[in-house]
Parts: C-alpha cells; sequence; structure tokens
C-alpha cells in the first residue's frame, strides 16, 4: 500500500510537468502562426488608409517593431507574471476582458453537459441493455445522424422552431436589457438565487434553454455511444452474471453493478469531452449572440487583435491541459495499472 | 506517384480478399452501414459531378423574387438576392466534397510520413513529435482552424489547409502506434536480415499494412472536415460569397431568420449532414469490419 501511494506521487508529479510543456508547445504555435501569415493588425483596426508614419508609430507602441524573438521572450516574461498584455482593440487588459466573458461560457457549459451527461447516459444505458431492439436501433441511429449535425444549425432549427410557433421562449443573448443581477461569480443563475432576484433567475433561465439544449444534444452523442459500448461490456461480465444467480433484483443489477462500472471510462474521456465542449461552445455562442468567449474570440480574430487572441488562446490550452491532466490523476487513482 | 496508387490498390484487394470482406458485407449490421455510406456519397459526387448540367438557374444570379417560398419553379425556394437555393444546394456540394477531399489529403501527406518515421525511429525524436502531436490533438480542432483560417485569408486552398492542420494528429497517433508494433514482427525483422535498408522496409514492408487504417482514419476525418469547414463558413472566415456553399448560406439565411424563410437555412444545412453521415458510415462500419475487438461485442 505504501509503495502503491509513493508511485501514485510520483505520477502525479510527472503528469503534472509534462503539462508545462504541453501549454508551452500550444502557446508558441499560436504565437508564430500570428505573426508568420499575412494579415496586419494595425490595418485591420484602422483601416488600410491610415497614413505610414501614423502606421509605424503604432507598431512602436505595440512592440510589433521589435525582432520575432524578443517579442516573444516579452510575452513570456509577461506571462509568468500573470500579464496577457493589454487589448489592442479595447486598449483593456487581456485577462479582464476573458474574465468577463467566461463566466458566460461556463454557464453555458455546466447546462450542456448536464443535459449531455443526462441524455447520453440514460438512452446509453437503455439502449446496451436492449440490444438488438429497434429501441436500440433508433438510438444508434440517433447518435450517429446527432454527430452529424452541424451545431450552429441545430440551434438556428430551434430559434425557427421557436418563432414559427411563436414561442415566448428567448433565442439571442444571455438575459433581457436591464434585468442583470448582481454581478457575484457573473454566471447569472448563481448570482440571481444568491441575490434572491427571483426575475432575473426565471429570465438567465429562459435564455439559457435553447442554447444549453443544442450545446447538449451534441455532446450527448459522444457520452451516449461511449456508455452504449462500455455497459455492453459490463452486462456480459461475470460478476453480473454471478448478482444475477445470487437472485439480486434486475434493477439493481443493471444500476448497481453494470452501469456504475460502465461509467468510469466515461468520466476519463472527460478530457476528450472537453475539447469538443470548447468547440461547440464557440459555435453556439455565435449562433445565440452568447457574450462568451467564443463569440470574444471570433471578434478579436476579425480584428487581429493579436494580444487578445494570444491571451484567449492559452488560457483555453491552460483550461484543457488541466482538465486533462485532473482526468489523468483520476484515472491513475481509479486505475492503479496507469504509471510511468 | 503510379507505383504508389497502384500499391494502394493492391493492398487494399489484398485486404478485401484476405478477410473475406465482401462476403461479411451482406452479413451484419456493419456490411448495411458500409453500404448506405457508399450510397450517399456517391449519389453526392454525382451531384457535384452533374451540378453544370442539372442545376435549373445560375447559382449566382437573381432569377426570381427574393424570400419566395419553395414552389414548383423554385423548388427549395429564393434567397433575399433572388437565388435560386436549389441550385445553390447542388453546387454546393462541390465546395464541401472539394474542401473535405483537400484537407484530408494534405492531413495525410504530412501526418502519415511523420508517423511512420517516428514509430519507426523512435527514441528522442518520437517522443519530440508525440509532444508536439498530442499538444494540438487535445486542443479545441475548431479554434485552431479559426485562428489559422482567418490569418490566412479567404479561399478554398487556405481553408482547406487550416482544416488539415487539426487532421494532422489524428493520422499521427494512429499510424505511429501502429508502426510501432509492426516494426517488431518476424517480416521486418527477416527484410533487415536480407539487407534491405530502413526506407525500403518503410514502404514495402510497413507501409502497406497501415493502409487499411488509412481508409477509416481517411473516411471519418472528411466526415469530421465537412461540419468544421461548414463552422469556418458559417463564423465567416470560409470562402468568398461567389462560390456557392452550404455553410455560408446556413449563415446567410441566419440573418433573415426573423422573416421565417426556414428554406434558405434548412436544404444547406441538410447537405451538411447527408454528406457527414456518408463519411461517417463508410469509416465507422469499415472500422467494425476490420477491428474484430468490436466485432465480438
Amino acid at each position: 500500500m505504501h509503495i502503491g501511494m509513493a508511485s501514485l506521487k510520483a505520477y502525479v508529479i510527472t503528469r503534472a510537468l509534462l503539462t508545462i510543456p504541453m501549454v508551452l508547445i500550444l502557446l508558441t504555435v499560436i504565437f508564430f502562426l500570428l505573426r508568420i501569415l499575412p494579415g496586419d493588425p494595425i490595418r485591420a483596426m484602422y483601416g488600410p488608409k491610415i497614413p505610414e508614419d501614423v502606421a509605424r508609430e503604432i507598431m512602436h507602441a505595440w512592440g510589433l517593431d521589435k525582432p520575432w524573438h524578443l517579442q516573444y521572450v516579452d510575452y513570456l516574461l509577461g506571462l509568468l507574471h500573470g500579464d496577457l498584455g493589454i487589448s489592442y482593440r479595447t486598449k483593456r487588459p487581456v485577462w479582464d476582458e476573458i474574465m468577463t466573458y467566461f463566466p458566460a461560457t461556463l454557464e453555458l457549459s455546466i447546462f450542456s453537459m448536464a443535459i449531455a451527461v443526462l441524455f447520453g447516459t440514460l438512452f446509453g444505458m437503455l439502449s446496451a441493455y436492449r440490444r438488438g431492439s429497434k429501441l436500440d436501433a433508433a438510438v444508434r441511429l440517433l447518435a450517429i445522424s446527432i454527430y452529424a449535425v452541424p451545431i450552429f444549425w441545430l440551434g438556428l432549427m430551434l430559434q425557427l422552431a421557436a418563432l414559427m410557433s411563436n414561442t415566448p421562449i428567448p433565442i439571442s443573448s444571455r438575459i433581457s436589457p436591464l434585468r442583470e443581477p448582481a454581478r457575484i461569480t457573473g454566471l447569472y443563475v448563481l448570482d440571481s438565487i444568491l441575490t434572491g432576484d427571483v426575475g432575473a433567475l426565471v429570465d438567465s433561465l429562459s435564455h439559457l434553454a435553447l442554447p444549453s439544449l443544442t450545446l447538449g444534444l451534441v455532446l450527448s452523442g459522444a457520452i451516449l455511444r461511449l456508455t452504449r459500448s462500455n455497459m455492453l461490456e459490463t452486462l456480459a461480465a461475470d460478476y453480473v452474471l454471478a448478482a444475477r444467480a445470487r437472485g439480486i433484483r434486475e434493477f439493481r443489477v443493471v444500476f448497481m453493478y453494470a452501469f456504475r462500472n460502465a461509467i468510469i471510462p466515461v468520466v476519463t474521456m472527460a478530457g476528450m469531452l472537453f475539447a469538443l465542449l470548447m468547440a461547440g461552445a464557440v459555435l453556439t455562442e455565435n449562433t445565440f449572440n452568447w457574450p462568451g468567449i467564443g463569440t470574444y474570440l471570433v471578434t478579436c480574430i476579425a480584428n487581429r487583435d493579436y494580444p487578445a487572441i494570444q491571451g484567449t488562446v492559452t488560457f483555453i490550452a491552460v483550461l484543457v491541459a488541466l482538465v486533462n491532466l485532473i482526468t489523468d490523476i483520476v484515472n491513475a487513482v481509479l486505475d492503479p495499472r496507469i504509471r510511468y | 506517384m503510379d507505383g504508389i496508387a497502384e500499391r494502394f490498390r493492391g493492398a487494399v484487394l489484398g485486404w478485401l480478399v484476405r478477410h473475406e470482406l465482401l462476403a461479411r458485407l451482406l452479413e451484419g449490421v456493419e456490411g448495411y452501414m458500409v453500404i448506405a455510406g457508399a450510397m450517399i456519397l456517391a449519389s453526392l459526387v454525382a451531384i457535384a459531378f452533374l451540378s453544370p448540367y442539372v442545376s435549373p438557374y445560375d447559382p449566382n444570379k437573381s432569377v426570381g423574387p427574393p424570400f419566395h417560398p419553395p414552389c414548383p419553379l423554385y423548388p427549395m425556394g429564393t434567397n433575399q438576392l433572388g437565388q435560386d437555393v436549389l441550385s445553390r444546394f447542388l453546387w454546393g456540394s462541390r465546395t464541401s466534397l472539394a474542401i473535405a477531399g483537400l484537407s484530408t489529403a494534405l492531413a495525410f501527406a504530412v501526418g502519415v510520413p511523420l508517423g511512420l518515421i517516428s514509430g519507426f525511429v523512435g527514441g528522442k525524436l518520437d517522443r519530440g513529435l508525440s509532444m508536439i502531436m498530442d499538444a494540438i490533438y487535445a486542443f479545441p480542432g475548431l479554434v485552431l482552424a479559426i485562428a489559422i483560417a482567418t490569418m490566412l485569408g479567404p479561399g478554398l486552398f487556405n481553408i482547406a489547409a487550416s482544416i488539415a492542420v487539426v487532421y494532422i494528429p489524428t493520422f499521427f497517433r494512429v499510424i505511429r502506434s501502429q508502426t510501432f508494433s509492426i516494426r517488431e514482427q518476424l517480416y521486418v525483422e527477416a527484410a533487415r536480415a536480407i539487407g534491405c535498408d530502413d526506407l525500403i522496409i518503410l514502404r514495402k514492408y510497413i507501409f502497406p499494412n497501415v493502409i487499411p487504417s488509412i481508409v477509416i482514419i481517411a473516411s471519418l476525418c472528411m466526415a469530421d472536415a465537412v461540419l468544421t469547414a461548414a463552422g469556418l463558413s458559417f463564423l465567416g472566415v470560409g470562402l468568398s460569397p461567389e462560390i456557392p456553399d452550404w455553410g455560408y448560406d446556413v449563415s446567410n439565411g441566419q440573418r433573415f431568420l426573423l422573416y421565417k424563410a426556414w428554406w434558405i437555412i434548412t436544404f444547406p444545412g441538410i447537405g451538411i449532414i447527408l454528406l457527414t453521415v456518408g463519411f461517417s458510415l463508410l469509416g465507422e462500419g469499415l472500422d467494425e469490419l476490420l477491428n474484430p475487438r468490436l466485432r465480438e461485442r
């Protein structure tokens, strides 16, 4: 037992250290891509007719006239102090900008993930349990079709359905104008509960309905397939047969024996699901005009706002790396065979 | 190039015969998945080739009143410029197929050689390459593609290139791990014993054995590439508007959502879904047919 803990500790430390090069590689790739590829931030922002000497002055003020490797060193040094730079477009610190938009993305992600997990595990389980039935065939077909549906198109179809049926459900933005609850966490649902603002709670939940359903449905496809194939394995396992032989009720066998063991590998796919979630969030936010980090990123890219693009991409990269790190550690705790 | 194509065909045919795939095609669900996928793809490819002859109108010309709902004259209606949605739908298949094919080919051309070399050589090179590929693989692909596509600017090739970057690690990872295990096979050792150099071993002994996986990954990548390309067009970092494109048409229709002009959005979306379903049915069906572990389930 003691030796086991020591090797787990070694694993966690090694794995955590490996996160650093992963983030470094990504932000280096983005840093140089932004500079190698054509596209001029000054002309993207002030228009192509800006006088040459003014442009040069701005270049100097932004440090863009320095050689690339010096810009890179400056950037890394700033990062060490938690400084992501100042946005060219808004002249505000990038970190503050990200913190303004991120709660919206987080709120959307939490609700979508809840829908995806609920829908995905439930139907994945049923489909495996009734393997070969019509239900199974329908669920499998659904899983393949959900994957193939462009997420923005699904969002637009839901918006259309709401419009055509005259349902008074909001199809754009996070909350009605001037309804925002007092800011504590930036998560409107949580803030309105904390401040006891029922009107804001109902309003923000109704704004969340369609975007989180869109993102949740698309994500549920992946969870559904994982649950189904894992559940098929556990249902055929000897311990399930043994449990049935002992006369344990079928409901208990399916939930406590087969399902519990089937769900562990799904948890270990959290890293992959998180990447899917982030990519999906960018499209969903743009479809529903949701003021999150995905909408922000697209705006920054259109304006060639280097520090903002770099900062946002670095932020997402760190998030992805952290989620992968936690996933791998949970994995290692669950499965003692995973060690370096 | 001719020699490679020849060997490619030989290897695929060899696999078909060795694993009695043609017989198995008609056996289970997997076979029908492959057949259904191939049929969907064949019809879309046919549409792409025939679009100049079967389109009722010029996709870029105003041919009727704007926002006309579907009717016998305009079976899928018209958009805000009075362009025929059906003609744009038919022409749009060319764009999606071209981008999916081109981006997958580019990802293949970079990912497969790197995977072969990395798995074959091993050591520090392998560790370094794997780390870079894993970093890119773990990152949300669409975000990466958006960043590159914006910097490259519009154009079919630029879009395909930025999408290809996302799928290079997919090819790399599978090919690398397969090369890693094939390298230890007895016939590779035998080849070395009779004095083959590394290049010949890679080309003649290892490459043909990874071809079936390449076919599967390529098919699944194309499915994903269609969606990524549509996402890029939707966000406005895709092609210029003269090129009929399903993703662009959907985003264009979004602006007129309040007019309840459902036909502008719905039909191009169905095109994207059909193409993606075709590629994923083909890829997954082949995967389950060739992968004995999955077959047991």
